[in-house]
């Protein structure tokens, strides 16, 4: 359909169709009749009579079709006419066409959104018109009903945000990607919300080209999973791209540095989580328990230089802890803080905008002192708020900041003499000084200032760098807003300020001062990042506990076979003790099978080392070798040349072991084991009995645990005995609560024990899995269960981590082999086996 | 033995016959810089008076072996020092037969010489020695003030002047190596820890001979690096570290390269500790 190409003078009808229109309409449906009605109400006064011709023209060529696509485009098409773009009009007719000729359901479903797009596209042009490409592209790919279902539900609200964004590169990727294949548009989304809306157009438009060329290369999943951000190399191309620097990214290494500059801990945290509504453009700020920054800093400059800019902030606002700002002393008779300091003066406002002066003057003086570094930092921060302010011949407060921290600027006139008067204050706010002496020079400039700066608001006004000031902190604004004249509260003016003994500085001392308490509802959000918890932790294993938002939930990454590239945190293993079964189970296990324990026991003791170890053939040790002095003695007689090494040396013999035994407690190991007439899982925990018997001989540092899951969020891993669990009491009950339930998603149970197993000090490490065939979870079957396997088994032996695996009920078969590697595991269908087969495997791996 | 006795002869002693002794060599001859914190040196002297043995505790680079050093220089007797390890057995404090052209001769071992002389004894870092020296140390230590040489069957008294001391940093050691109670209970303990700063901003610049406004910035700069012990760092910067950078920066290296050779790289293989000594370093330098 269009309304293009005909002439006016041939189609038109004599009069205005609009009357006509509508009763027709009226005559086909009611609530068509009302759209056209509406429709024309819109175009009145507004559309010219071409306009007018084609709304009349698609509407009857549309109303034909039926009430509903006719009542649709009476909605649809006068927003069309009106957005006064001219490039619109036929991509739009086009997506019409050919979504009619898939349905109206499509046409509906993709459409009906478009008044509210073209509205939030005003002002931006060519945003709709690439909106609208994308819908021509995929409807053009012909998508089956239950996509264009989809879509319906996905498309608009996505299309809208991006227009509201003004993001026409997204816009552009849609469509190309729409043009590739229809199915990686969604998987674009999802990188969207992950990332990708903060690349800029060249660096968007290159990682479509490789996804591109990965869809050329690996086919769609690839693509999509790429687009997604789901693989490690899509993050890393991303970061490669990013010229903004993040929290998430940058916030330990701020913690360290703020444990390091205060000697306790300060949380990092995201700026929206702090409590009380900030100044526009304030970048930082802090409490007692966290300081507060952006999600993201994404300033002129690239990333070294924003990741700069957080290091610069975090070391700014940790000064005012670190030099006591916030320990502001008690006021007399007020008794509050610096509010009831400030609240004596006639404007509070001013005097809190000179108090934030002086006090970031003193604090600079205590920078320039202890941490020269930082302080010409801050020097050249202040140079480029002042440049970006426009000049101004009157002084302010601002410039006088500048003049006071030695960051140069214009001194003439007025700011001459502002500065004359501050300057001999700011030299008495020495390296010594405190918050309290602050006040004091606050209550001495305070009228001189006042009059020299009465010429506007503007100078009154202090601006630094990034919004980095002590005053006023959002938490406890002056309820005077600027402007604002109180009296002062004592007679004779002085507001009363004694300096006390607590008006020393106080390093670190926020809590109870100034600075509010961190709420606790954002406390309890947790994304904070505490110094010091993240340490240690493998490069592929980096989001760990913290990350999963517990510190018993850790997330592992994923091998997935199709894409040949990991999963970053993909899997979430819930770590947790194993309830206690039944009292009785073990002594009863032990009973039942007293003499293989005893057999076992026996076995174990053999590898137990006997105390020091003789080695002979030392040229220096403790003692001689009696045999080898003789041979010497007779050597050298002879006239030889005597073989010196006659010494002996005693090394002690001592086992260095450490083994994590691993149990598969899915719901299949309720199966029954033919031979043994028990489960699986039964047959298991007597093998534990017997295995953890002969251990508790030997002496080897040993653990238990068990895992089974449902899906990739929740492995269940559950320590039946621990590495520092005494191995008694309810540690012993816990191997009868085992019960059966669940999948088996290996890979992330290997790397989780392996990690438990990593954290031993142990020369050999080795971990035992018992268990009762393959992998098996939900998107974990296969090829890709056997992979993941196959990897975690490989990160193991890269840790240094030995691994051998016991299969209960279940024929041997090549399949196995390849899952383990052929001489990493065996297979045992009946427990009486177990312990011969294991001691001999213990023995090997433990040497 | 007899059996060749005739070509070799084993000795209890080597004779020594000329005027200089063995212990000479372990003299300190000129005095060591050293600024008393508090109330030790007159401590140690007590316990010296007293023979009492003496315990240091402190993390590594404070001063302890230079307190020692100190102290047998006040006091004008030899100071026989060990660096225990892992491998140190009682027998190599104690001494061994070594051969001798035809002979096995008897060598004390560094404990025994200060046994014999009256010297100093200082066992460093004592835990990291194995347990069979707890056979040696005992009995020096208490009022039997012997040691028996089992190779040699000598029953020798301690010198009057011999004083054991020795050193552990309870710090990184604690977890899985300590001393047991009966050793501890046997000592004085004196606790060391990292100078004031302004004391150990002298300390560096009179050992490393820089000014004293560039070792006071390297203290600063320590104070701040100590705040992440436990964080990651398993010490703290001592003042041996600061010293060495005082060292390069006096012989022409820049600060910034000085600091980060002799003291970021030798506290951490970690890129994100690394990183935020960096960050210090950035600030305070």
């Amino acid at each position: 359909m269009s309304c293009e190409g005909l002439s006016p003078e041939a189609a038109a009808p004599a009069a205005d169709p609009a009357a006509a229109d509508t009763a027709w309409a009226f005559a086909v449906a009611p609530a068509f009749g009302e759209a056209v009605a509406a429709g024309y109400a819109a175009l009145n006064g507004r559309a010219g009579r071409e306009a007018r011709l084609c709304f009349h023209r698609a509407l009857r060529a549309a109303g034909r079709e039926g009430a509903a696509p006719g009542r649709l485009i009476a909605e649809i098409l006068p927003p069309v006419l009106l957005c006064g773009e001219a490039e619109v009009r036929p991509v739009f007719f086009r997506v019409w066409e050919a979504l009619a000729a898939i349905g109206l359901q499509a046409l509906q479903g993709l459409l009906s959104g478009l008044p509210r797009l073209l509205s939030a596209a005003a002002g931006r042009p060519g945003l709709a018109a690439l909106g609208l490409e994308v819908l021509e592209a995929v409807a053009a790919s012909r998508p089956t009903h239950e996509e264009i279902r989809r879509f319906t539900r996905t498309l608009p609200p996505a299309f809208l945000r991006i227009v509201g964004e003004g993001d026409a590169a997204a816009l552009r990727a849609l469509r190309e990607l729409a043009r590739l294949d229809r199915r990686l548009l969604e998987p674009f989304l999802a990188g969207r919300e992950q990332g990708l809306d903060r690349l800029g157009e060249a660096a968007l438009s290159s990682f479509v080209a490789e996804a591109a060329r990965l869809l050329a290369r690996q086919g769609r999943s690839a693509a999509a999973a790429f687009l997604a951000l789901e693989t490690e190399a899509a993050r890393r191309h991303l970061g490669a791209f990013r010229e903004g620097a993040r929290l998430r990214e940058l916030g330990p290494r701020l913690a360290r540095y703020l444990r390091a500059r205060l000697g306790r801990p300060l949380a990092v945290r995201p700026l929206a989580e702090f409590a009380a509504p900030l100044a526009s453009g304030r970048m930082v700020v802090s409490d007692g328990r966290a300081l507060y920054l952006p999600e993201e800093i994404a300033r002129e400059g690239g990333r070294r230089q924003n990741e700069a800019c957080y290091r610069l902030l975090a070391g700014l606002e940790a000064s005012f802890h670190e030099f006591g700002t916030f320990a502001f002393p008690a006021l007399r008779p007020q008794g509050a803080g610096i509010k009831g300091f400030l609240a004596g003066f006639p404007d509070p406002a001013f005097a809190g905008e000179l108090f934030g002066l002086l006090e970031t003057v003193r604090v600079a003086r205590c920078l320039a002192q202890r941490y020269p570094g930082l302080a010409a930092r801050l020097a050249a921060a202040l140079a480029a708020e002042e440049e970006a302010l426009p000049p101004r011949a009157e002084p302010s407060l601002t410039g006088l900041l500048r003049l006071l921290v030695g960051a140069g600027g214009e001194e003439s006139g007025a700011a001459a003499r502002a500065a004359g008067i501050l300057r001999p204050l700011a030299d008495g706010l020495a390296e010594d000084a405190s918050v309290a002496d602050t006040a004091l020079q606050v209550e001495r400039a305070y009228e001189a200032l006042d009059r020299l700066l009465a010429g506007g608001e503007e100078a009154r006004r202090l601006c630094t760098p990034f919004g980095w000031r002590p005053w006023p902190h959002p938490g406890h604004e002056t309820e005077a807003g600027p402007g604002r004249r109180g009296r002062r509260g004592v007679a004779g003016g002085a507001p009363g300020l004694r300096r006390a003994p607590t008006a020393e500085s106080r390093p670190g001392g926020a809590e109870g001062g100034a600075g509010p308490p961190g709420s606790a509802e954002a406390a309890a959000r947790g994304h904070g990042v505490q110094a010091g918890a993240e340490e240690d932790v493998p490069a592929l294993h980096a989001a760990a506990a913290a990350a999963a938002g517990g510190k018993d939930a850790f997330r592992y990454p994923e091998w997935d076979e199709a894409l040949g590239d990991y999963l970053p945190d993909h899997v979430t293993v819930y770590e947790r003790p194993s309830p206690a079964g039944p009292p009785g189970f073990y002594a009863a296990a032990l009973a039942r099978r007293a003499a293989l324990v005893r057999a076992a026991r026996r076995a174990f003791e053999r590898l137990r080392p006997e105390g020091l170890r003789r080695l002979r053939g030392w040229r220096e040790g403790e003692a001689f070798d009696y045999g080898r002095l003789l041979d010497y003695a007779v050597d050298r007689r002879r006239g030889g040349v005597p073989e010196e090494r006659i010494f002996v040396k005693h090394l002690p013999d001592r086992r260095d072991v450490a083994v994590l035994l691993l149990v598969d407690a899915s719901r299949s190991t309720a199966a029954v084991v033919p031979d043994a007439g028990a489960s699986v899982l039964a047959v298991e925990q007597e093998a534990l009995v017997i295995l953890c018997e002969a251990l508790g001989v030997l002496g080897d540092a040993f653990a238990v645990a068990a895992f089974s899951g449902s899906g990739r969020r929740h492995v269940d891993y559950r320590v039946v005995k621990g590495f520092d669990d005494p191995w008694a009491g309810e540690v012993r009950d816990r191997i009868g609560g085992l019960l059966p339930q669940r999948n088996t998603r290996l890979g992330a149970a290997l790397r989780h024990a392996g990690r438990r197993l990593g954290e031993q000090p142990a020369r050999v490490r080795l971990l035992v899995l018992l268990s009762d065939g393959f992998p098996n979870d939900a998107g974990y079957r296969a090829e890709r269960a056997v992979a993941d396997t196959r990897r975690a088994l490989t990160e193991l032996a890269f840790r240094g981590i030995r691994f051998h695996a016991v299969t209960v009920n279940h024929p041997a078969e090549a399949r196995l082999d390849r899952l383990y590697g052929r001489a990493r595991h065996h297979v045992i269908s009946d427990v009486r086996a177990l312990s011969g087969r294991l001691l001999r495997t213990y023995r090997g791996l433990t040497r | 033995m007899a059996f060749y006795a005739g070509s070799l002869r084993m000795t209890s002693r080597e004779p020594r016959t000329d005027a200089m002794s063995p212990i000479d060599a372990y003299r300190i001859p000129t005095p060591p810089f050293y600024l008393s914190r508090g109330s030790e040196v007159e401590v140690f002297e007590a316990a010296w008076e007293a023979r009492l043995p003496v315990l240091l505790k402190g993390p590594t680079g404070c001063g302890k072996t230079r307190f020692v050093e100190y102290m047998a220089y006040r006091l004008g007797r030899p100071l026989v020092t060990v660096a225990c390890h892992e491998d140190l057995f009682a027998s190599d404090l104690i001494g061994r037969y070594l051969l001798r052209r035809d002979e096995t001769v008897w060598v004390d071992g560094p404990l025994t010489l200060a046994v014999r002389h009256g010297a100093l004894c200082y066992l460093d870092e004592v835990v990291e020695a194995r347990k069979d020296t707890t056979v040696v140390i005992h009995p020096l230590t208490d009022n039997r003030r012997r040691m028996v040489i089992d190779k040699t069957g000598e029953l020798l008294p301690a010198h009057p002047d011999f004083l054991m001391v020795v050193s552990y940093n309870p710090g990184y050691q604690s977890v899985l190596k300590d001393l047991k109670p009966s050793t501890r209970q046997r000592f004085v303990a004196l606790e060391f820890d990292y100078p004031e700063p302004e004391r150990e901003a002298r300390i560096v610049a009179a050992e490393a001979g820089i000014p004293p406004e560039a070792a006071a910035r390297l203290v600063a700069l320590a104070a701040k690096i100590r705040n992440l012990r436990e964080q990651g760092l398993a010490e703290g910067a001592g003042t041996r570290l600061l010293i060495h950078a005082g060292l390069l920066v006096r012989r022409g290296v820049a600060m910034r390269e000085a600091v980060r050779t002799a003291v970021c790289l030798p506290l951490t293989d970690d890129e994100h500790l690394r990183e935020t000594l960096e960050d210090l370093i950035a600030d305070v330098l």
